[in-house]
């Protein structure tokens, strides 16, 4: 049975998985010593890690998305940067630009802060559509094209966009062919009370996080790798199926989950499954990454806007269909 | 229906196996007619020749199960397996019955898997009490890691109407190695063959290489003695590797599309098997990378069965291969080796 | 001897027995028998002609052109059974010539075996039974050593080695491969496949519906049975010894050992023109089964009500024509047929009648042989009784039973010679059967004129056989005013020493006369001198052994042939008797177990079978499709993780608690642990061990660990 879906030499090694496992485990500790008081959103960031996609935090400013993001680019030990999004900001200035070397007597590329391991892109809905579909071209493809020449992202390329739901004055929402690049949209939300003492006492005023790198890019890429090939059995996929058409046969929903989303969804149960150290996947990924997963790919009936709405009336949504849907087996 | 055969076959709740032969099939049909005649005709000499086929067919069930019962199979050794060819294996049967001859038993190794054919080890007799050995032949269409769930011992014995078989259960695994072809030198790339352009290292040749200081593990009788007289610390001198330098063989392991593309790749797999056997065999330190994983670089026959071993699981990756071709070679710049072999899809 | 020639010679053998059985029939022709026999003889060789090119395709095409030949005769002769074995038969001997390998084999083997089929169905004879035996040794030797030579192909041929031909054919002459294991071996085999073939025969309930498939025995030739008989041509069978019928007692007061001399009535005759008996007896009328499966032929309210009866089951030989008489002693009061052919009477296949004079015949196919029951009365014979008769006489015995034709002068003065000074019917006719006991001749070879036999015979020629006895003893009765018939039928018999059974030869076959005497019915008289009859008899060594024979074949027809539930059921209780003296008893009785027998096969037999049936293709069918059907549900339960689960589910559902729908495994685990702390590591333990089984896995613990954490669950719950 273990042989259906992945032929007799697509085997997960013990070691390889168990090597996936231990560099998620260190990321994740590193980065829960300071991230205090979610550890949900924690763990879903490192499964979208893990999976290879990408993560967009909807927060009001001030919840810890910059801290989540800078310690997940720390404890990942590879190149960070992080862009702030303005109006003003262009393509350029996020991929890269040739400029002429007079030295040289050639045009040099100069590296745009795309070209780094884990990217934060601050306030995504306050750039240009132009721009921000310039971020979302090298999300998706990792790579980018400047000057009819194409270049290679680093591996890992994890990239963390937040944005601001309450503000509507000068942005530009993302539109949904755009939100589904993100694997995930994650909201953090408010500590609890002894978390937020801790962070505060913790944190104090300096800014250092005081953060080291724990894993290599290269080991985050091995991980990755690892989440692709996890054997993803008939039956969870017949579940997941049926969450899926769910979605889009409900009366709540103009939009139902695409086919990308559906491939998103199995993907991040893999890493799920990867994060958890085991080589194969259960109901229990596909449910708890749903919501976090399929939030921002479906339209509410009535919001057709995008954009406006925080994701929490489909996140309900999604909830009530989870709970209507059994789960196989015994 | 292959789900119903696998759990038959490895279940508790039926300790034998039958299985009919063609004529086992032409009996049993020719019996159920000759029942259904005799029962409507009412012919009592249909009856009889009924009850005469209906006896070759409980008779040979009774003698089957006696002819395999007191047979007791020997173990498995560790097979060498390459996908495709036969893989020939010995396999012992010892008869622990004190009186009666056993006769036309069969003795494999039950293995998982599709493609799997079994060339069983026969015995025409075994005499009372005694033990042993025939060769078998197992081929495996596919690389790969297979589960061996027992040993069968089987018998079509006495009139060939079926086979019955009992599973001695054991748990072990076959790797099976990708195919290894012979190679031409001129097949490899120059850097294969040590005359690249990388640069000599130290090693445990012959040729003097340069001098260090002394550490712990380092042999004593590379101890310079002469440069060491003036120093506090002893110097030893290091010999260049000659001929023995590293080689990588980098393994794009991934899916280049298209329609053969699995076959292609696999193909990849079973030359990048090659090329690693054949610099070993001539002596060279060998490792390999693919963008999966990597073999530390040796060398000898151990290095042979390392890298097979992980050549036989390593998966095939449905991604795009120029990415996948990056990874190598940042995972081979890590590495530093002394020359690399490409092997693509 | 070289395998390969022991085996070829084994397998001759086989084909030549399974002919053998077919040909015992005598229904096939010497242009048949001759070159089916001697093809197998040329199978010993035939692995010459077996590897020539195109040998394989001329044997098709040879196949196919027989097959159109045959299909096309039985068509135009509408004999398809016959045809169908011919061509069965012709298959074979084509088959002996290309024997290579044990695939061709062992197609020989089932042709020999359609063969004996065939025989089954046209040969009921005991040769077919005395066939069998050495069939079964032949056939299992055969089997045995075929067996031998698929292993040898199997593991010299399929390697696929270039000299593997040659390897073969060294193995294929090789000699000691059988050794006296080996022998030793095959003679246990055949013992046990013949013992078990033994028993499946007597076991195997015989709920049969069909009757007539058995048929097509050859006929005894016999005349004088049909409802015409011409005195002179009777003669010409008398000397024959073909056995008739055999009877053997059955229950009643005097079974055990039947009299001798034994007298079967066949039918009566009532009509005579001077030269020729006929039976003009109207209104003959269907006989029905009644009580106990009992035809019981309509007696006259003028007769005396029978006396004490007794039964002998009677095997008929068959006879030749559509109308068969049933004999039996006088006087038969009922018949009693076996279930089969009850069973072909509802069908239609089968009709029996009677005739006002007790005669009862049936109708059905052509030539089978018959067996029944009869049972009967002690006839009037109480002197006192019978001389007091008085001579009022129903009008329709007057009717049937007095007409003579015109007589020759000398025929009335002798009948009133003898009736001188005697005033009653029975003085009379025994005065008139003494007198022609003693003053008359017997003799097959007498020959006498045509215009009035009877009178040639009485009063010029004085001697004949026992028809003119009795003709002439029916017509001065008839002279004299009192009703009389002629009666053929068989007399005599010889006691088997081997069986308990008498068996009536052709040359039994007898007449003798009937007088009606009102109030008591018909009384037998017999004016053939009895000692003439006893010249019939054979003896010495011959005789002996031909009842030996006939002893054999009786057990044949009795055990094999008829065998059926009712015996079944005698053998069951007869054993059982044997066993211990409880159950049946000494007091066994046929009608009890006739009786058992017909409720067993009355009750409803394709209920019984039938829903098993059902039930186990249902089985087999859920089975089969159930891991389609119901996905990630027909995870087999032996499964040590699915086990575990599924009871440590079972136990937390009597505590009520339920995984809900959308409810994961893992998620359920977690909220029965927070009922449960103490075995909330256990529980998520088994529930993520059933995940990982759901996804294909094996456990990753071993089952001693599952096992205990659910002994820890058990006691955790049950507190």
């Amino acid at each position: 049975m273990t042989g259906d879906l992945n032929g007799a030499g697509q085997q997960v090694t013990e070691a390889a998985l168990a090597a996936a496992s231990s560099t998620a485990a260190r990321i994740s500790a590193c980065v829960g010593s300071v991230f205090l008081g979610k550890p949900d959103v924690l763990r879903q960031s490192i499964i979208a890690l893990v999976a290879g996609g990408h993560v967009l935090l909807e927060d009001v400013p001030g919840a810890g998305k910059t801290v989540l993001a800078r310690t997940l680019a720390a404890s990942i030990g590879g190149r960070f940067s992080r862009v702030q999004f303005t109006s003003d900001l262009l393509p350029s200035d996020i991929t890269g630009v040739s400029v002429y070397s007079s030295r040289d007597e050639s045009f040099v590329f100069h590296q745009g802060p795309v070209f780094a391991n884990v990217l934060l892109a601050d306030e995504i809905n306050r750039a240009s559509p132009r721009t921000q579909s310039a971020l979302l071209e090298a999300m998706s493809e990792r790579e980018v094209t400047v000057d009819s020449k194409t270049r290679e992202l680093p591996r890992p390329f994890f990239v963390i966009a937040t944005q601001n739901p309450h503000e509507h004055s000068g942005t530009y929402p993302l539109p949904e062919s755009q939100l589904d690049r993100f694997l995930m949209r994650l909201s953090i939300g408010y500590p609890d009370r002894e978390s937020e003492r801790r962070i505060a006492m913790v944190q104090g005023f300096s800014g250092n996080l005081g953060i080291e790198s724990v894993v290599s890019p290269d080991e985050v890429a091995a991980a990755q790798q690892v989440a692709r090939i996890i054997p993803f059995p008939g039956f969870l996929m017949d579940y997941l199926l049926e969450l899926v058409s769910r979605t889009r046969s409900s009366d709540l929903l103009e939009l139902g989950i695409s086919t990308r989303g559906v491939v998103s969804l199995a993907s991040a149960a893999r890493a799920s499954a990867v994060v958890g150290g085991r080589g194969f996947c259960v109901a229990d990924d596909v449910k708890s990454l749903f919501v976090p997963v399929c939030s921002h790919r479906v339209v509410v009936r009535g919001h057709r806007a995008g954009g406006v709405s925080t994701g929490t009336e489909a996140a309900a949504i999604l909830s009530d269909i989870l709970l209507s849907t059994p789960v196989p087996g015994d | 229906m292959g789900r119903l055969k696998g759990f038959l076959w490895r279940s508790d709740f039926f300790p034998r196996k039958l299985s009919f032969s063609r004529e086992g099939k032409v009996v049993v049909l020719i019996s159920i007619g000759l029942g259904f005649a005799a029962v409507n005709t009412g012919n009592n000499l249909l009856y009889m020749v009924f009850g005469l086929s209906l006896a070759l067919i409980l008779i040979s069930g009774f003698l089957s199960e006696y002819n395999i019962r007191s047979i007791v199979p020997g173990r498995m050794g560790r097979l060498r397996a390459s996908a495709g060819r036969p893989a020939s294996f010995m396999l012992g049967a010892t008869n622990l019955n004190k009186r009666m001859s056993s006769f036309g038993i069969e003795v494999w190794p039950l293995v998982d898997g599709n493609g799997v054919q079994v060339e069983p080890a026969r015995f025409l007799e075994m005499p009372p009490g005694t033990a042993a050995d025939a060769p078998g032949a197992i081929t495996f269409s596919r690389r790969g890691r297979y589960g061996m769930h027992g040993v069968v011992v089987s018998t079509s014995f006495p009139f060939s109407f079926f086979r019955k078989s009992a599973v001695t259960a054991c748990s072990d695994t076959v790797v099976v190695h990708p195919v290894v072809h012979p190679i031409r030198e001129i097949d490899l790339p120059a850097a294969a063959e040590g005359e690249d352009e990388s640069l000599p290292r130290a090693g445990r040749g012959f040729e003097f290489f340069g001098v260090r200081d002394f550490r712990v593990g380092d042999n004593p009788r590379n101890i310079s003695h002469r440069l060491s007289a003036g120093r506090t610390q002893l110097i030893v001198r290091e010999f260049e590797q000659t001929g023995n330098k590293e080689v990588m063989v980098a393994l794009v392991n991934v899916d280049p599309g298209g329609p053969d593309g699995l076959e292609r790749a696999e193909t990849a797999v079973e030359i990048a098997a090659s090329v690693a056997a054949h610099l070993l065999g001539k002596g060279r330190v060998v490792g390999l990378v693919s963008s999966f994983d990597a073999v530390s670089p040796g060398s000898g026959p151990a290095q042979v069965e390392r890298i097979l071993d992980y050549l036989a699981t390593v998966p095939i990756l449905e991604l795009n291969s120029p990415g996948e071709e990056m990874h190598v070679r940042r995972m081979l710049a890590s590495l530093n080796p002394g020359g690399v072999v490409w092997v693509r899809p | 001897m070289r395998f390969d020639i022991l085996h070829r010679l084994v397998t001759a053998a086989v084909v030549w027995v399974g002919f053998g059985a077919l040909f015992l029939s005598g229904e096939f022709g010497l242009s048949v028998v001759l070159p089916a026999l001697a093809f197998p003889v040329a199978g010993i060789f035939s692995w010459r002609l077996a590897g020539r090119r195109h040998s394989g395709r001329l044997a098709g095409l040879l196949a196919v052109l027989g097959g159109v030949g045959a299909g096309w005769m039985a068509f135009s002769t509408t004999d398809y059974l016959l045809w169908a074995i011919k061509f069965a038969v012709f298959l074979a001997c084509l088959k002996s010539l290309y024997l290579r390998m044990a695939v061709d084999f062992m197609h020989m083997y089932a042709l020999s075996f359609l063969t004996v089929m065939a025989a089954a169905v046209v040969n009921p004879g005991l040769s077919f039974g005395i066939v069998m035996l050495p069939y079964t040794v032949l056939l299992v030797f055969g089997l045995m050593l075929n067996s031998l030579r698929q292993n040898m192909e199997r593991s010299i041929l399929d390697r696929g080695r270039p000299d593997s031909a040659a390897d073969a054919a060294a193995f294929m002459g090789r000699r000691g491969i059988i050794r006296r294991r080996f022998v030793l071996v095959t003679v246990g085999i055949t013992l046990a496949v013949f013992f078990s073939n033994v028993l499946f025969f007597l076991l195997f309930p015989r709920m049969g519906l069909g009757f007539f498939a058995r048929q097509q025995r050859q006929c005894v030739a016999m005349t004088g049975f049909s409802e015409e008989v011409t005195l002179g041509d009777f003669g010409n069978i008398i000397s024959d010894l073909d056995v008739v019928m055999r009877v053997v007692p059955n229950g009643g007061p005097e079974a055990g050992m039947l009299r001798l001399p034994l007298r079967m009535k066949g039918q009566s005759l009532d009509s005579y023109d001077g030269r020729t008996w006929r039976k003009t007896t109207p209104r003959r009328y269907q006989l029905d089964t009644g009580e106990g499966g009992l035809l019981r032929p309509r007696r006259s309210r003028d007769e005396a009500p029978p006396g004490p009866s007794f039964e002998r089951d009677v095997y008929l030989e068959p006879m030749p024509g559509t109308v068969r008489v049933l004999f039996g002693e006088p006087m038969i009061t009922g018949f009693r047929p076996p279930m089969g052919m009850l069973d072909a009477m509802r069908t239609d296949k089968l009709r029996f009648f009677a005739d006002p004079a007790g005669d009862v015949t049936m109708t059905g196919p052509e030539s089978t042989a018959l067996v029944y029951t009869v049972e009967s009365s002690p006839p009037p014979s109480d002197p006192a009784l019978l001389r007091v008769a008085g001579d009022s006489w129903p009008q329709r015995i007057k009717d049937l039973y007095l007409p003579v034709p015109p007589q020759d002068p000398g025929v009335s003065a002798l009948a009133r010679r003898i009736a001188a000074g005697r005033d009653n019917a029975f003085d009379i006719a025994v005065a008139m059967e003494n007198e022609l006991r003693n003053g008359w001749a017997y003799s097959l070879d007498s020959v006498h004129g045509n215009t009035d036999p009877v009178a040639d015979f009485l009063l010029r020629n004085k001697t004949g056989h026992c028809e003119y006895f009795a003709s002439s003893m029916v017509i001065m009765l008839r002279v004299l005013g009192i009703p009389a018939r002629i009666v053929n039928g068989f007399y005599g018999g010889e006691r088997n020493e081997f069986g308990n059974y008498v068996a009536l030869r052709k040359s039994d076959a007898h007449s003798w006369v009937e007088v009606y005497f009102p109030g008591s019915g018909w009384a037998v008289f017999d004016p053939t001198p009895p000692g003439a009859l006893d010249l019939r008899k054979g003896g010495g060594l011959l005789a002996e052994i031909r009842a030996a024979i006939d002893a054999v074949k009786l057990t044949w027809y009795q055990w094999v042939i008829e065998y059926d539930l009712e015996k079944q059921f005698e053998m069951v209780a007869r054993l059982l008797k044997v066993k211990k003296d409880k159950g049946f008893g000494d007091n066994i009785n046929r009608r009890d177990i006739r009786r058992i027998a017909r409720e067993i096969r009355n009750l409803p037999w394709g209920t019984i079978f039938g829903i098993p049936v059902l039930l186990f293709g249902l089985f087999v069918g859920v089975r089969a499709l159930a891991p389609r059907v119901l996905k990630g549900r027909g995870l087999p339960s032996a499964v040590p993780a699915v086990i575990h689960y599924r009871r440590a589910r079972r136990m937390l559902h009597r505590r009520g608690l339920v995984r809900a729908g959308s409810e994961t495994q893992i998620e359920f685990a977690a909220r029965a642990g927070v009922e449960f702390p103490s075995v909330a590591a256990d529980l998520e333990l088994i529930a993520w061990q059933y995940c990982a089984v759901l996804a294909g896995r094996q456990p990753s613990v071993p089952p001693g660990e599952l096992d205990a954490a659910l002994e820890r669950i058990r006691r955790a719950l049950a507190s």
